[in-house]
């Protein structure tokens, strides 16, 4: 998914010190939220009225809602399709 | 082969009889007396638990699973014994909501049984104030009927139950996968909020509201199509962004714990 109109943003629930240790342990590369850092009233899934975790959410370009659960098989081909239709470069892979 | 069946029934009904006349106590101390029993299976399997605990913090062994197995299952084919033997009969009635409240986390036949015994209570007994012990039960019908007999049931029980509670319930239950399922713009989807808002007004449930004004609140404000607010935050190095930072890609949003 490199150099394609795509990003994989993550929002943790951990305190700070086990997140960034999960980070160093499991080499995770991609940018995260703390879900609720100190000073901040409300947490990030509360907003998002998630209860439940893992959850994964998939927004289109216009930052529309396109897949809220946690089957990580399914979000990812919502994703690969919606990259697909945005860089016009739909693959036969890329359908799978 | 009519005779054979006829013979089956026979045997069955004489050996249920039988079994019940050896027991002259009333059906509310027979349950009081299998309580007891549940009461002290429980104390000695706590105890039992707690012990192992303390020799595995000590260095010992680590537990094996079977000591977290539920002290309840032996009581499940009991319970359901009992509630066999009086059915039809209010005196069912208590052994019928032990099995629901007790049985239905479990697997297998004991989880077979506490369906079973729930979809006895809404059906045969619809119009025991027990039923207020079944709460969430009776507000999830469609997790032990199809959705086709699951509104039936629930039609019959907001008829005829005396209790506003298990009404309010079970109009949850037959509004629920309107609520969760139709394009909130429709008009099934306005009526139905609509219907379960206005029973919620009328009683003091307060669990039930919050639940369903949540997942209101979620169907109109996060369904598929819809644009949930802008995140700002801080990433894990303390350094803050926005998610909308990222309008115009396709964004993959883990929302992920080390567990």
């Amino acid at each position: 998914m490199q150099n394609r109109p795509f990003a994989l943003i993550g929002v943790n629930s951990d305190d700070l010190d086990r997140a960034q240790a999960a980070v160093r342990e499991n080499n995770i590369n991609w940018r995260s939220f703390q879900n609720q850092p100190e000073g901040r009233t409300t947490s990030i899934s509360d907003d998002w009225l998630l209860y439940s975790w893992p959850t994964i959410v998939v927004l289109d370009a216009d930052f529309k809602v396109r897949y809220r659960g946690s089957d990580c098989d399914e979000a990812t081909a919502i994703t690969r399709k919606l990259v697909s239709q945005l860089d016009g470069k739909t693959t036969e892979a890329d359908g799978q | 082969m009519q005779f054979k069946i006829l013979l089956t029934l026979l045997t069955s009904l004489l050996v249920s009889q039988a079994s019940r006349a050896q027991d002259t106590r009333s059906a509310d101390d027979r349950y009081q007396a299998l309580v007891a029993e549940v009461d002290v299976a429980n104390e000695q399997w706590n105890a039992r638990v707690a012990e192992l605990r303390a020799a595995e913090k000590r260095g010992g062994d680590p537990i094996p699973a079977e000591a977290f197995q539920s002290p309840l299952i032996p009581f499940v084919p009991r319970f359901d014994a009992i509630a066999h033997e009086y059915a039809g009969t209010p005196d069912a009635i208590p052994f019928l909501t032990w099995l629901a409240q007790n049985a239905l986390p479990m697997v297998g036949a004991e989880r077979k049984a506490a369906k079973d015994a729930v979809r006895t209570l809404v059906t045969t007994h619809r119009t025991s104030p027990r039923l207020e012990d079944l709460e969430w039960m009776v507000g999830r019908l469609d997790y032990f009927y199809d959705e086709q007999q699951a509104m039936k049931v629930g039609l019959q029980l907001e008829k005829e139950s005396p209790s506003p509670k298990v009404r309010a319930y079970a109009t949850f239950s037959r509004v629920s996968a309107t609520i969760n399922k139709a394009p909130v713009d429709s008009e099934t989807f306005r009526s139905a909020k609509s219907e379960i808002l206005t029973v919620l007004d009328g009683i003091e449930i307060p669990d039930l509201a919050s639940a369903v004004k949540t997942r209101i609140k979620m169907r109109e404000n996060f369904s598929l199509g819809m644009t949930p607010p802008d995140i700002k935050g801080l990433d894990l190095d303390g350094k803050s962004f926005a998610l909308s930072d990222y309008k115009g890609k396709v964004l993959f949003i883990d929302f992920w714990g080390d567990w």
